[in-house]
């Protein structure tokens, strides 16, 4: 191959033939950016973000799709490129959701808010699941703009929920068509393409039709290849970018591709493609339904044995004692073991070495089968035998009944384990590592990658040890069995794996359903009940994206709220008991607002609640409401909201009209999109204005600059709003002297100076916000203490989220 | 009880070694929510009920807050008639299932049984507790009788173990009975404190079903104060006013690093698991504490409960008290439970400061050694710290469970309802009247934080009270019923 010499930006470099001048700078470390360019994909030109100047070429060629010439002089960052690639740069951030990028605020903002909120919608960057790895995100920093000279618009477009695995968000797509790419290189018939043109562009499923009955095989490389927020998987998007990636095997079929094992705080978050081709893509079990089955809930994680007479968690040691006795008692024909084909070579020779040495009799399940498919005449057998070893969930409940004495060894909980004398949790697939021969003799070997669910242990280690304990030889070396794929699994959805050693994987990825897969009911889960009325929902607006106004019926509420007080909603009997401010209320007619933003579990299923339905708890007024008489000799109010803050402020500008005083209320928010309440607000104070972060309305900034801005003149303040919002305001307050509150809204479970969940540190002394507050001095709360109070639950409120328990999560 | 005043039985019986309740093994326990006790069989019932003597003037008896009339409902179980004998504890409790079970029966009615003092005292709790299980799982209840209504109308504040009894007791007297309950579910302390594996949620569940059958009404998410104001209830129809708010305002230890990440009141560790089902997360979306060390403050009945119930999150549980184990207030079976399953006992132990990461998420509990000085006021010898003994210990959850004041909601909300200086409400001892008039008061909003039997004492006390109220009897005519005035409980 040909060595070509460049220059660019008066570097020497040195390019392969056949390089693009894009290639050719990367491979000498030097920065264009880029979005669209991919290392696996051919050259496209659709971001323009690339354009360079190259002597003799006319105009501004992309550097992705002009080949490397030899003496090419290349420039890529004169004032002339510099101000086109702004203008193509502001130009797709008017259609991409970016105040968080152009924000002034940005890097204070996001050290309070660590994660990004769990937000139906990713309306800005501190509500996107993408933060962490964002490509948009980094080239928008890189070559920061602070104005974007044209109109921002959020088109709202409904985020699609409609398969099992991915969330498509068209608002974030920046058109780079990557996945269409993508899904071309790797697919025969290709499933995503862009439709309609211009400012309409989408991409879609070839001829819009349902995403399930499509080509589409659910390999996910989209999702792993999108630069943007806008294809996300459901179920691990929130957990951030991994920190480790092992390759390795995966075992749900005996096909064994290749996987890499997406690894975040020794917790399998989420897997994908070795690598970008044809032979490595993924089918839907091994792309999406991994994290789902290693994070179980119904794990098996600790050893039981019957220890005087009663089933209780026991030592490893006891456990494996317990077993071997049984065991021991019962060679000689006495004792049946059940297995499967899925184990590990090392595990299966040691099931061989046991029947060999206690001259058991042996059935060994195939792939794919489960409890229901054990052979009616080894059933019928089962009571005959003095013991029974069962590694795998293949005993129906009906079976294990019959067995005298059972040894059920599994890697999740199951009914038929009521019925076990020893109980022993095995570790699955990547968390134990071992060699597996298929029908051609050739081996694979994986090593273990994942720490395994609490007590668990690799099951051939488990039986090596029993062998010991009964004094068995354990030879090496094993015969493969006859394992087939029927079907394959990356072409049809109804060839995918349904079966995990005995269990079916639809219990623990229950969206499968939406595949055909069955569940069996084995971890139906509890509803909780409640004993007193519902509270009926009259109505649920939209307001912004993620901003929820739900009008609810409570006569006795509205009869007492006053202005500044919350209540504690659920909005069924399994939920979360979460404050949120009263809005408004009317006495008469018997109903009470709220305006409830989604940032995770508890607000999503409220916002999901229709006109109609009904809200399991709505408990209020609590809190302790604002005392006007201490604003008796205040003229001049100014409210400032941001967030849910702009409907709390509401209540209160309209006592301080009603009560005589000059109102201002000031509201902010990252982008015009995202105010609400305008005109309400307006009709109850004197003045309104209005702040936005990216300044697409009113004027640029927060509502921090507001103090600054009416000169002084006013005689009182109250902020409401995030934690950061009200630490910002509370900055500025502290310089102007003038009395000035914040309401605050930490985690609290009853909400009436019960649990104290809510205290903060106000002057140095801690406060139970429900009863002593919601108000207190602005200057003096400790905001930094707050912020780690509210963040203390980050993690679990991932695992929270409603798509682990009911499947599909319903936000929006 | 004729055939059981057989003196030959009698000299038999009290020779009988005392039957207690087979119970899951600690290991097995240990690991789950479920309850401790598996409960007498009908024989076990039997045999156990016949140990008792029947004595003619039962000290069991006047050692009861309720006063339940003891020998008679254990000689209808000897009978082998657990039903005869609910039906009786029924007119006497509200609660004989819950207070089968976690009355401290060890200094009331068995603590004075006469058989204890020679032997083992009869087991008058579980024999309580069988006899209320065997109906209601037999579907054997009768609806007791009420009298005919007077017409007049009672407001309940709290539906707590108080709030239930004084219910019942209105209700059965033939007023008409609201409760206000602030939580989302009824039962109080019964629903967010105890834990299952102490009080299954179902049996409250039922009780509650059961004052529904008598015609009280409930109303749920209604806090008196925020909402109605107290002396608006007295204005709107309701002739008399209980309060039965109980102690819910956590006490915290005032030391430094205690707004850390990870410390929790008792009440807010015991309510997640409790009343929010946090260990069915995320079926249930209260988020449950995940921790693999937790450190509880305090040597209570409530310090307990959170040890035992940190040890079945799976996390190891260590229990931190300043005095010694004499010194501590729970009852001695909880403690032998909890020692049983495996909380790890630290005393003469004092928490100093409690110590974060830099994320603000505690690391460790710095502790002094105590020793015990002279006795205080109280009568108990007070620790004092030994002087440099201060040591770490390493944990990622701290539980502070050093008692609970009353809950100021209401007398903050209440102009003239007079507070003592820890909090609680003001009442004439023996008639449990408050300084408003009308508006009587039970339970640990009196009393401070104390037991459930404790509680239904006071609002079956109250309750009498009431009843004279409405007649418009005076409430001082004569002497209270037994003489068990309000004292408060440290």
């Amino acid at each position: 191959m040909k060595t070509l010499n460049l220059t660019i930006d008066g570097v020497k470099v040195e390019a392969q033939e056949g390089m693009t001048v894009l290639q050719a700078a990367r491979a000498a470390g030097l920065y264009i950016p880029s979005l669209c360019a991919h290392k696996d994909l051919s050259p496209y030109g659709a971001c323009r973000l690339c354009v360079v100047e190259i002597d003799g070429l006319r105009g501004t060629p992309t550097a992705c799709t002009t080949p490397a010439a030899e003496g090419m002089n290349v420039r890529t960052n004169t004032p002339g490129l510099e101000l086109q690639r702004r203008h193509t740069l502001e130009l797709m951030l008017s259609g991409h959701p970016s105040p968080c990028l152009t924000c002034d605020s940005r890097n204070d903002c996001e050290s309070v808010k660590k994660t990004p909120a769990k937000a139906g919608a990713s309306t800005r960057c501190s509500l996107c699941s993408n933060r962490p790895t964002c490509a948009v995100r980094s080239v928008a920093i890189g070559s920061y703009s602070r104005d974007i000279g044209l109109p921002v618009t959020y088109s709202a477009d409904k985020i699609e929920k409609s398969d099992p695995f991915i969330d498509r968000d068209h608002n974030l797509c920046v058109l780079c068509s990557i996945c269409a790419r993508v899904c071309e290189k790797l697919h025969d018939k290709p499933a995503i393409s862009i439709t309609k043109r211009g400012k309409d562009a989408k991409i879609a499923s070839a001829f819009g039709k349902d995403w399930i009955l499509e080509e589409c095989t659910f390999c996910g490389a989209c999702v792993d290849e999108c630069p943007t927020g806008s294809l996300t998987d459901r179920w691990s998007k929130w957990y951030g970018a991994p920190d480790t990636e092992i390759e390795s095997y995966c075992q749900f079929c005996p096909k064994r591709c290749k996987i890499s094992l997406k690894i975040k705080d020794g917790r399998l978050v989420s897997t994908g493609m070795v690598s970008l081709d044809k032979e490595s893509t993924l089918c839907a079990i091994g792309r999406f339904a991994y994290p789902q089955v290693f994070n179980s809930r119904h794990r098996l994680t600790r050893p039981y044995a019957k220890i005087g007479g009663e089933m209780a968690p026991a030592s490893w040691d006891e456990t494996l004692e317990s077993a071997a006795k049984i065991l021991g008692a019962a060679g000689g024909g006495k004792l049946l073991v059940i297995s499967g084909e899925n184990l590990s070579d090392e595990t299966r020779s040691g099931v061989c070495d046991l029947i060999k040495g206690l001259k058991a009799d042996f059935v060994e399940m195939p792939y794919g089968t489960t409890a229901a498919d054990l052979p009616k005449d080894v059933a019928d057998k089962i009571g005959s035998y003095d013991a029974v070893l069962c590694l795998g969930n293949y005993l129906t409940v009906e079976n294990a009944k019959k067995a005298k004495s059972l040894i059920a060894a599994d890697f999740v909980k199951t009914r038929a384990q009521k019925e076990a004398d020893v109980l022993i949790p095995f570790a699955v697939f990547a968390e134990t590592g071992g060699t597996y021969t298929d029908k051609n003799g050739s081996k694979i070997c994986i090593s273990a990658a994942v720490k395994p669910s609490g007590m668990q242990r690799p099951p051939a280690g488990i039986l090596a040890d029993l062998l010991m304990k009964l004094n068995l030889p354990h030879e090496p070396g094993f015969k493969p069995s006859n394992i087939e794929l029927k079907g394959d699994p990356h072409k049809d959805k109804k060839a995918l794996p349904r079966v995990i050693y005995g269990s079916l994987i639809a219990d623990f990825v229950p969206d499968l359903r939406d595949f055909g897969q069955e569940q069996s009911g084995e971890y139906a889960p509890k509803k909780g009940h409640l004993i007193g009325e519902p509270y009926e929902i009259l109505e649920n607006t939209l307001l912004a994206p993620n901003f929820h106004m739900l009008k609810i019926k409570a006569p006795e509420m509205a009869k007492y709220a006053k202005p500044g007080q919350f209540a504690i909603l659920m909005a069924d009997a399994n939920s979360e008991r979460s404050p949120f401010t009263i809005a408004n209320w009317d006495a008469k007619e018997g109903w009470v607002k709220f305006v409830i933003e989604e940032v995770g579990r508890s607000s999503a299923e409220l916002g999901a609640k229709k006109a109609g339905e009904y809200l399991a708890t709505v408990s209020g007024p609590l809190g302790t409401p604002l005392d006007f008489s201490q604003f008796d000799s205040a003229k001049n109010i100014l409210l400032l909201g941001g967030c849910y803050g702009i409907a709390a402020i509401y209540p209160l500008a309209r006592e301080f009209k009603k009560r005589g005083k000059r109102v201002v209320a000031a509201i902010e928010a990252s982008s015009a999109y995202l105010l609400y309440y305008k005109d309400k607000l307006r009709e109850v104070s004197d003045e309104l204005i209005i702040k936005t972060r990216d300044g697409t309305e009113g004027t640029r900034g927060g509502a921090s600059d507001v103090y600054g801005e009416i000169g002084g003149d006013f005689d009182a303040a109250i902020a409401i709003g995030c934690v950061f919002m009200m630490k910002q305001n509370s900055r500025v307050a502290k310089k102007t002297g003038k009395k000035s509150l914040c309401a605050l809204n930490p985690i609290m479970v009853d909400g009436t100076g019960m649990c104290g969940a809510c205290r903060v540190s106000v002057g140095g002394e801690t406060k139970f916000a429900c009863v002593h507050g919601p108000f207190f001095d602005l200057d003096k709360v400790d905001f930094d203490e707050l912020a780690k109070r509210r963040s203390a639950y980050s993690v679990l409120e991932v695992d929270a989220m409603p798509r682990h328990e009911g499947g599909k999560c319903h936000q929006q | 009880m004729s055939e059981n005043q057989n003196p030959e039985r009698k000299l038999k019986a009290s020779g009988l070694p005392r039957h207690d309740m087979p119970e899951q093994s600690p290991r097995k326990r240990a690991a789950n929510f479920e309850e401790v006790p598996y409960g007498f069989s009908l024989q076990m019932a039997m045999d156990e009920a016949s140990r008792c003597l029947q004595c003619k003037k039962p000290r069991c008896m006047g050692a009861c807050p309720v006063h339940i009339k003891i020998p008679e409902f254990v000689a209808d179980i000897a009978r082998g008639d657990p039903a005869a004998a609910a039906a009786k504890l029924k007119t006497q409790t509200a609660l004989p299932a819950v207070c089968g079970r976690v009355c401290p029966q060890e200094t009331q009615c068995e603590g004075s049984c006469v058989l204890g003092i020679k032997g083992k005292p009869v087991a008058i709790g579980s024999l309580e507790r069988f006899a209320a299980d065997y109906v209601r799982l037999n579907n054997l209840e009768e609806p007791p009788q009420k009298a005919p209504d007077t017409g007049k109308r009672v407001a309940i504040i709290g539906c707590g173990p108080a709030g239930i009894t004084a219910a019942s007791e209105l209700a059965l007297a033939g007023h008409e009975v609201e409760i206000f309950e602030g939580l989302h579910y009824p039962g109080g302390v019964l629903m967010y404190g105890i834990p299952e594996f102490r009080l299954p949620k179902e049996i409250v569940t039922h009780e509650v079903e059961g004052l529904k059958k008598l015609g009280v009404k409930i109303h749920l998410n209604y806090l008196i104060g925020q909402m109605q104001p107290l002396d608006e209830l007295l204005k709107n129809q309701f002739d008399a006013v209980f309060i039965g708010s109980g102690a819910g305002l956590p006490i915290f230890l005032g030391i430094e690093g205690e707004n850390s990440v990870g410390v929790y009141s008792a009440n807010e560790f015991l309510t997640r698991y409790n009343l929010m089902k946090a260990y069915d997360f995320p079926n249930f979306a209260t988020t449950p504490i995940r921790a693999k060390h937790v450190v509880t403050v305090g040597g209570g009945n409530v310090a307990m409960d959170s040890s035992r119930t940190a040890l079945r999150t799976g996390a190891k549980s260590t229990l931190v008290y300043r005095r010694a184990r004499e010194q501590m207030p729970a009852r001695k079976e909880e403690i032998h439970h909890a020692e049983q399953e495996g909380v790890n006992l630290c005393l003469l132990t004092n928490p100093k400061r409690i110590l974060a990461d830099e994320n603000g998420r505690v690391r460790a509990v710095v502790c002094a050694k105590m020793e015990l000085g002279e006795p205080d006021e109280s009568g108990r010898r007070s620790p004092v710290e030994i002087p440099g003994s201060e040591f770490e210990i390493e944990c990622d959850a701290v539980v502070i469970a050093i008692g609970n004041r009353p809950n100021p909601l209401i007398p903050m909300t209440t102009k003239g309802l007079k507070t003592t200086k820890k909090g609680t409400l003001e009442v004439d001892p023996d008639t449990l009247q408050t300084s408003m008039e009308g508006v009587f008061a039970g339970g640990d909003v009196v009393s401070g934080a104390a037991t459930v039997i404790s509680a239904m004492g006071q609002a079956k006390k109250a309750a009498a009270s009431i009843n004279k109220f409405l007649r418009g009897e005076p409430l001082k005519e004569e002497a209270p019923a037994a003489g068990e005035a309000a004292k408060p409980q440290a």
